[in-house]
């Protein structure tokens, strides 16, 4: 798929820094209001993210259904049980520790055995002591891994409560200490920067929008739409102008122009 | 026709006018069977071709057909494992031009939503189990509903509402309050509805300690009694809750006397018990023990009525708190590990782990450092679990109390700089007024009076701003521990004379052995023998009736400095033995030091000059580990006399 994207070269070069071998900000942090483009910037930044070096997790807080468990999961998904020999283990040795059985096919798949590990139990061995001892888990798997690996979070500001404080605790301070991680989290609000244990191993950028028309000619171009209009491009400033540079709303209008030859 | 639209979005003067002309204009240029597809894809939160084909009541096919036309718009983006969504701002505007200019259809579309959401959601194994995800295709159900018949709707939202908080899910309560949220924003619901819904709003927000934001919700709301007793009877209360937490105790104090009222008008007798239990809470931190006695017998009666073991559990935590303020640890104890045996038994996880805390400030006050260290673990990592930040902030604070009695206070420091941390977070003043003036103790146990002095300081405001008069006066106390470790003498004698009245007429007890004890110091320190003497044996006599062994040892090693001064050895001898006796029981560090270089000095005055240089080396030994400095160069001043005379 081909991703359309107006300028943020900021944003981009930033994210291209994050991939080479030697990045000390390991967390990019990229904000903006609804509509300024912060998905399409991080399906472009994934689609230039080469699959021989990365394996990437892409993880859409949007919507109700992402827990801690659910990230778990995405992460057992790309990766595969053999590379999480110590999430593995550490799963069982909990499960046997809660004595949850494994019946039929009731249990079936990784994310119901991370959440019934997740929330069976209430007493001493509770859920966040054992979040935490999973987290540690993974990340020393993570550590281990043959190739690096970039985890994409969109939507930060929908995450619940409990998610969102993991990424901005948990999570993110072990990133700092895993060097083979990237980590990319965008959305209307995003974790505190200033945090004490990782906030200097991140970058932070804002998405003010694309108000300049020359920015939006390429889009215009390579989605093969033209404006029938003697000057397209004053055309498209006032567009622009009008919508304050919002990339979702100039998009739309784009959208609706007539085909290079031929209609709509 | 480009021209004329330029024209027309300049033309507009508001943003949504503008947007809107957007949709207009792309949807101008769709097919006539893909128009009303957009429209219809905005209604659920995401679509694939099997809910496209149930909305649109067509075949799988043909949505699919629709479905690939759909995702290639740039307001329709992928939505991981459920396939497709309408992006918010679009989906935002076409919903509000729907309900502006065709309701009728707006619900039948809908209709069919809440339908395929529910069939959805009955494939789910168990959705309420504990091990289920979040039961996403329920809570879209309960959001459709909303627009088909809002009674109902209200029904089901309600009653999963006090489900999850029974089963101790705010997570899922949180959901589902963000997705009914957008019908609200949108003006979409009626009264009732909007109120309830800010009423879960609230409990969310209270579950995860925005404590500010939840005031501002129930302070928003305004409901008639008459016409809804139980919302308004259920907000009272929660409101209450907050300011308690945000410990106002006056403001929250008439919301639960009218609480109780409204729950008395709406036949919620549990409400009202809660009510006098909060009641009781307030009463016990506002030290009127006997009110709250009163209180907590009054809860506990209906509790009892109602047949609800766990209330009177809590009445029972209750009474204990106010029992321990008065010195009676024992009762305190007894008390509290026979409510913990209830929600042990009840599988109350949350108020078995405020009991446990509660146990542990108990042991801890006991000087049973060990038990007070366990159990304060144990409610942290269930306070953790729950995402109860005030409750991780109490053990956290506790811990912290633990760890600077046993002189580690490098941990305590960090203990209880993370408490005072979470306490700032969650708006908290008193825990924060508690966490500052342990952290100045905390100095001047190091030797570090003058930033002890500045930390007091600090507390005293902050109780101040809370007109929590006991706690501004046990600052005061604090303060007149510094000044008289600085030699300010007359500064410390006329701050304990400040404060002892007033902490003479709480119930505080301990605070009271406290203060007699280092103005008995202070008489000591000017060789006021007698008086020293008198009030050194009153504070004795409360710590041992407390039971508070650190107490003991602090006031026997205190008479065994004056009986020193008083050339009465055999009797020094005795009681700084006996002081570090308590002391090696309790594992108090400093205490046994303070006794060792008292014994050293006793040796010294016997010319007994080897016996006191090992006890003078023991002590110095032992202040160099926990780090108290001033100890430390006593012990090297000491030494250093002891070689002169030596030589």
């Amino acid at each position: 798929m081909t991703v359309m994207l107006a300028n943020y070269e900021v944003p981009r070069e930033a994210f291209a820094s994050l991939l080479t071998g030697d990045c000390l900000r390991r967390i990019l942090l990229v904000q903006g209001d609804s509509g300024t483009g912060k998905t399409a910037l991080l399906t472009y930044c994934r689609s230039k993210v080469p699959d021989t070096d990365f394996h990437v997790v892409l993880v859409q807080l949007r919507g109700v259904m992402v827990s801690v468990a659910e990230i778990f999961s995405r992460i057992h998904r790309v990766l595969g049980w053999a590379a999480l020999p110590r999430l593995t283990k550490h799963l069982a040795s909990l499960e046997a520790g809660l004595n949850i059985k494994i019946e039929g096919n009731q249990q079936e798949g990784f994310n119901n055995r991370i959440n019934l590990v997740l929330h069976t139990g209430d007493n001493k061995d509770d859920r966040d002591q054992r979040r935490i001892a999973l987290t540690d888990a993974c990340f020393e798997d993570l550590a281990n891994l043959g190739k690096r690996m970039l985890m994409v979070f969109d939507t930060f500001e929908q995450a619940n409560s409990e998610v969102a404080a993991w990424l901005e605790g948990p999570f993110l301070t072990r990133v700092e200490q895993t060097a083979t991680l990237r980590v990319m989290i965008a959305g209307q609000k995003v974790p505190n920067r200033n945090n004490i244990e990782w906030g200097h191993c991140c970058d932070h950028h804002d998405l003010p929008g694309v108000p300049e028309a020359p920015h939006w000619l390429p889009v215009l171009q390579n989605m093969g739409r033209h404006v029938p209009n003697r000057n397209p491009e004053d055309w498209l400033a006032g567009v622009c102008a009008a919508f304050n540079g919002r990339p979702d709303s100039i998009m739309k209008v784009i959208e609706a122009l007539p085909r290079q030859g031929g209609a709509a | 026709m480009n021209d004329n639209f330029l024209d027309r979005l300049r033309a507009e003067t508001d943003e949504k006018s503008r947007e809107l002309l957007a949709l207009e204009f792309i949807l101008d240029t769709l097919d006539a069977d893909l128009r009303p597809a957009v429209q219809v894809a905005a209604i659920p939160h995401w679509f694939d071709e099997e809910f496209a084909a149930a909305l649109l009541q067509i075949s799988i096919g043909e949505a699919q057909r629709i479905v690939d036309a759909l995702k290639a718009f740039s307001f329709v983006e992928p939505f991981p494992g459920r396939g497709y969504n309408v992006h918010e701002r679009t989906r935002a505007l076409l919903l509000e031009r729907l309900w502006s200019h065709d309701r009728q259809t707006y619900r039948e579309f809908s209709q069919r939503a809440e339908r395929y959401a529910d069939a959805r959601s009955k494939l789910a194994p168990d959705a309420n189990a504990r091990g289920a995800a979040t039961p996403v295709w329920t809570i879209e159900a309960i959001y459709h509903c909303f627009m088909v018949d809002q009674r109902q709707a209200l029904d089901r939202m309600n009653d999963a509402a006090w489900d999850w908080i029974r089963a101790d899910r705010y997570d899922r309560l949180e959901a589902m309050a963000r997705v009914i949220a957008e019908h609200s924003t949108a003006g979409r619901l009626g009264d009732e509805a909007r109120s309830w819904l800010i009423f879960w709003q609230a409990k969310v927000d209270q579950a995860y300690a925005r404590l500010n934001s939840a005031r501002e919700k129930y302070s928003a709301l305004k409901i008639d009694a008459n016409a809804l007793p139980e919302l308004a009877a259920r907000c009272m209360l929660g409101f209450g809750d907050v300011l308690l937490m945000l410990s106002e105790y006056e403001e929250a104090k008439q919301k639960f006397d009218k609480a109780t009222e409204l729950c008395l008008a709406a036949d919620e007798l549990s409400g009202q018990a809660h009510a006098f239990v909060q009641l009781g809470q307030i009463a016990y931190l506002e030290d009127r023990a006997a009110e709250g006695h009163g209180y907590y017998s009054r809860a506990s009666a209906i509790y009892k009525s109602l047949d609800y073991p766990e209330g009177e559990a809590e009445c029972l935590s209750g009474i204990a708190d106010i029992l321990r303020i008065q010195g009676d640890l024992a009762g305190a104890l007894e008390r509290l590990l026979e409510a913990r045996e209830i929600f042990l038994k009840v599988e109350s996880k949350q108020r078995c782990a405020t009991t446990t805390r509660r146990l542990a400030d108990v042991y801890n006050s006991l000087d049973k450092y060990h038990d007070a260290m366990k159990f304060y673990d144990e409610a942290l990592a269930v306070f953790e679990e729950t995402g109860d930040r005030i409750g991780q902030a109490g053990s956290l604070y506790g811990l912290g109390i633990v760890r600077l009695q046993r002189d580690e206070y490098a941990l305590a420091q960090e203990l209880l700089e993370s408490a005072l941390g979470t306490y700032r977070d969650v708006g908290s003043p008193l825990g924060e007024g508690n966490s500052i003036r342990a952290l100045a103790d905390m100095h001047r146990l190091r030797g570090e009076a003058e930033t002890a002095k500045e930390a007091y300081n600090r507390a005293a405001d902050v109780y101040r701003k809370i007109a929590d008069r006991l706690s501004e006066f046990q600052s005061l106390i604090g303060l007149a521990h510094a000044e008289r470790d600085l030699g300010h003498y007359s500064v410390a004698r006329s701050h304990y004379q400040s404060a002892l009245p007033v902490i003479r007429s709480s119930s505080d007890k301990l605070s009271e052995a406290d203060s007699l004890s280092g103005l008995a110091e202070l008489e000591r320190l000017e060789e006021q023998t007698e008086p020293a003497r008198r009030l050194f044996d009153a504070a004795l006599a409360i710590f041992q009736a407390a039971q508070s062994r650190r107490g003991e040892a602090d006031c026997r090693r205190g008479l065994a400095d004056v009986h020193a001064l008083l050339g009465q050895y055999d009797e020094a001898l005795r009681e700084y033995t006996e002081a570090l006796r308590i002391a090696r029981e309790i594992e108090c560090q400093s205490c046994a030091a303070d006794s060792l270089y008292g014994i050293g000095q006793l040796n010294q005055a016997q010319n007994k000059f080897d016996a006191a240089r090992r006890h003078y080396e023991n002590a110095q030994q032992i202040y160099q580990t926990i780090g108290a400095r001033r100890g430390e160069d006593r012990c090297k001043t000491a030494l250093d006399a002891l070689r002169r005379t030596l030589t």
